[in-house]
């Protein structure tokens, strides 16, 4: 296999807060192969975000601040570039969906200009032939009548046709890497599905490799080939997917798939993880799932640890990893 | 006098007024058209849909946050859309409410022991202004959602998503409601802290014998909560019935369509029930289809469909559906769809 398309490697992202700066992502290393889709799962503030937007040098600043290690794309430590050759590397090799699809587009713009602008900046094409490529990725996406709609403005489309637009415009270049944030999220259960195969789709025809971030186990199961779990900005968990399902190395990781309703029995309380994750300024010592892990002993309360391969490319941040046996959803 | 229901929603009907302006003419939507259903005591209903659906303005016309248009809604024997005023008032303490965001439904400017002991305030229940008394009743109350007389003189903001879900249902048990309306009350909430308030409604269902109308989109959460379901769309019930009916066999179309596109969280089978997803959207309230509001996306669509609005009819295992297929064309006449099948038989 060709090395990874993207690698990171050690990341550190610091916010300045009212409590002063804080690490919100630490240590953080993630790879993903070309053509290759890796789930990063977690819950709200664990830091999947600002990860994702640290690829793209997005972070704002201030209050944000990538402090540490380096984050290479197709061998370029994207890092280090200049911002000119950094905005060459935006839209064009990485392109971005995000979960709120009325929020990304702009209004007072239609569709066609939107996506027009970012082909005519990277690709260099004249006015007639930009649109002529904007109708032609509206209709790979599968929006009907792109000729029409590609003359309308963002408010004359629906929620799952406005991300179905946002994912046209982000493919519109051809990028590489597609960093797609809770892209459905904010979506009906029925255009998820339609959105999660039009994405499954688009990926195998144009063989790009796609980073996924989501909180629904559900979504990762269906898209993801690896994935990355993170919990209180540090990843702690590493896996092929079905390894991940029907065998989690980290407790956290089984606390997750356990909690899942649709695995609970009726007339029983569903499995919880107790507690709240901590907040960023008042991150627990040792290992910092220990307070709200069932198998923690003193060692984890002030030994942090690492990120260790158990074996098969599965990597787990758990000092009890060879004590414990940890079970999946199957 | 146990069997009559809790609530009784007969052909309830809500419209919102839009336009109006200088140049917008004036056009009427029906969020909610011609809706019945009815919650026994101590029973949990969901309600499920899709956004559009209408299922949040029925929560809101039952607690008559909305007037609606037409039909009435009847809790234990009181006509609730024929009150007004004092009477109104007088009935309140029975129907309590939880909202989606615990950040915009708890005041920020006020301590927790105060948002808790509104309800009892307003309705008249502090017992003659006894602080103390009052606020050993708040105490009593956050205890049972799990929290503790230390978090009384705090402020929201303190608190995560989770803690505040807990805040916002200690004020609507305060008062002992019969029946409590569930809008989305765990949706906003990470999977960890969802199970939490989850597992403590039920706990408080349990010992308290109130019932729940439970308003959610999530399918997963449903499955595990409720007794029965209804299953909205676009403005109308298209199915009802046990919950265990409903996820094991169920009979609309549209139905197996919203089950079937939940990704089930196992990788090795979601990927073999892997299909064709539904295709289309909900269409808009303001222009809704002739006949079935769902024909345009339904796979078995016939003729009829297209022209007449089906009749809610009985199904086998419980509860009732509105959908030709049972009585027109390859009838199934109270049969359920069986599973999986793309084409009608």
């Amino acid at each position: 296999m060709a090395g990874p398309l993207l690698d990171i490697e050690g990341l550190n992202v610091d916010f300045l807060t009212d409590q002063g700066w804080v690490t919100v992502v630490r240590d953080v290393s993630l790879s993903v192969a070309p053509g290759e889709t890796v789930g990063l799962v977690g819950e709200s503030g664990s830091g999947k975000t600002i990860t994702s937007l640290s690829v793209m040098r997005l972070v704002p600043d201030p209050p944000g601040r990538i402090t540490g290690g380096s984050i290479r794309f197709d061998g370029r430590d994207l890092l280090t570039l200049p911002e000119r050759a950094m905005r060459q590397v935006r839209g064009n090799d990485i392109a971005m969906v995000f979960q709120e699809s009325m929020t990304s587009l702009n209004p007072a713009f239609t569709i066609g200009d939107q996506i027009a602008e970012a082909v005519r900046h990277h690709l260099g094409l004249g006015r007639r032939a930009a649109v002529d490529r904007a109708v032609e990725v509206l209709d790979l996406v599968g929006i009907p009548a792109p000729r029409d709609r590609v003359d309308h403005y963002p408010h004359e489309f629906s929620g799952g046709m406005r991300q179905r637009a946002a994912i046209a415009m982000a493919l519109a270049c051809e990028p590489r890497l597609l960093i797609a944030d809770e892209p459905t999220t904010a979506l009906d259960v029925t255009v998820q599905a339609q959105v999660l195969e039009l994405l499954r789709s688009l990926q195998q025809r144009l063989g790009m490799a796609m980073l996924f971030i989501t909180h629904n186990l559900g979504v990762v199961a269906d898209v993801c080939d690896r994935v990355s779990v993170m919990y209180a900005g540090q990843v702690v968990e590493v896996a092929d997917v079905v390894d991940l399902f029907e065998a989690p190395a980290h407790p956290y990781t089984e606390g997750l798939l356990r909690s899942m309703p649709q695995l609970g029995v009726r007339g029983e309380p569903l499995a919880t993880i107790p507690g709240n994750p901590p907040l960023p300024w008042a991150m627990p010592e040792g290992c910092r799932f220990h307070p709200r892990c069932p198998y923690a002993t003193d060692a984890c309360r002030s030994g942090a640890p690492a990120l260790t391969e158990r074996g098969g490319g599965h990597f787990s941040r758990c000092l009890r990893l060879a004590e414990i046996e940890l079970t999946g959803a199957v | 006098m146990s069997d009559r229901p809790l609530l009784e929603v007969r052909d309830l009907t809500v419209q919102f007024q839009l336009g109006g302006g200088l140049f917008a003419p004036k056009r009427t939507l029906t969020a909610v058209n011609g809706v019945s259903f009815e919650v026994m005591r101590g029973e949990t209903l969901a309600i499920v849909g899709e956004s559009g659906s209408g299922k949040s303005t029925i929560a809101r016309a039952v607690m008559r946050l909305l007037e609606p248009a037409a039909g009435t809604v009847h809790l234990d024997g009181d006509n609730l859309t024929a009150l007004s005023g004092a009477a109104l008032r007088a009935v309140r303490p029975k129907l309590q409410m939880v909202f989606q965001d615990p950040y915009s439904s708890l005041d920020p400017s006020k301590l927790i022991a105060d948002i808790v002991a509104e309800p009892l305030v307003v309705h008249g229940r502090a017992r003659g202004g006894d602080a103390a008394a009052l606020d050993r009743t708040v105490q009593t109350l956050l205890e049972q959602v799990g929290l503790g007389a230390v978090h009384m003189n705090r402020y929201p903001y303190e608190f995560s998503g989770g803690q505040r879900q807990r805040i916002a249902i200690a004020r609507a048990i305060a008062l002992e409601p019969k029946l409590m309306v569930l809008d989305e009350a765990v949706s906003a909430l990470d999977v960890s802290t969802q199970n939490q308030i989850l597992n403590l409604l039920e706990d408080l269902r349990t010992r308290t014998g109130m019932a729940y109308l439970f308003i959610s989109h999530d399918l997963g959460v449903v499955q595990h909560v409720a007794d029965r379901v209804a299953i909205t769309y676009l403005g109308r019930i298209v199915e009802t019935g046990p919950a265990a009916r409903i996820f094991g066999s169920c009979a609309h179309p549209y139905t197996q369509a919203l089950l079937s596109a939940v990704p089930e969280p196992n990788p090795r089978r979601q990927r073999a029930r892997r299909h064709q997803p539904l295709a289309g959207e909900i269409p808009s309230p303001l222009a809704p289809p002739s006949g079935c509001p769902f024909h345009a996306r339904c796979p078995h669509a016939m003729d009829v469909c297209r022209r007449e609005m089906p009749a809610h009819t009985a199904v086998d295992g419980g509860g009732s559906v509105a959908c030709h297929l049972q009585t027109e064309g390859p009838r199934l006449a109270g049969k359920p769809l069986a599973a999986d099948t793309p084409t009608p038989p």
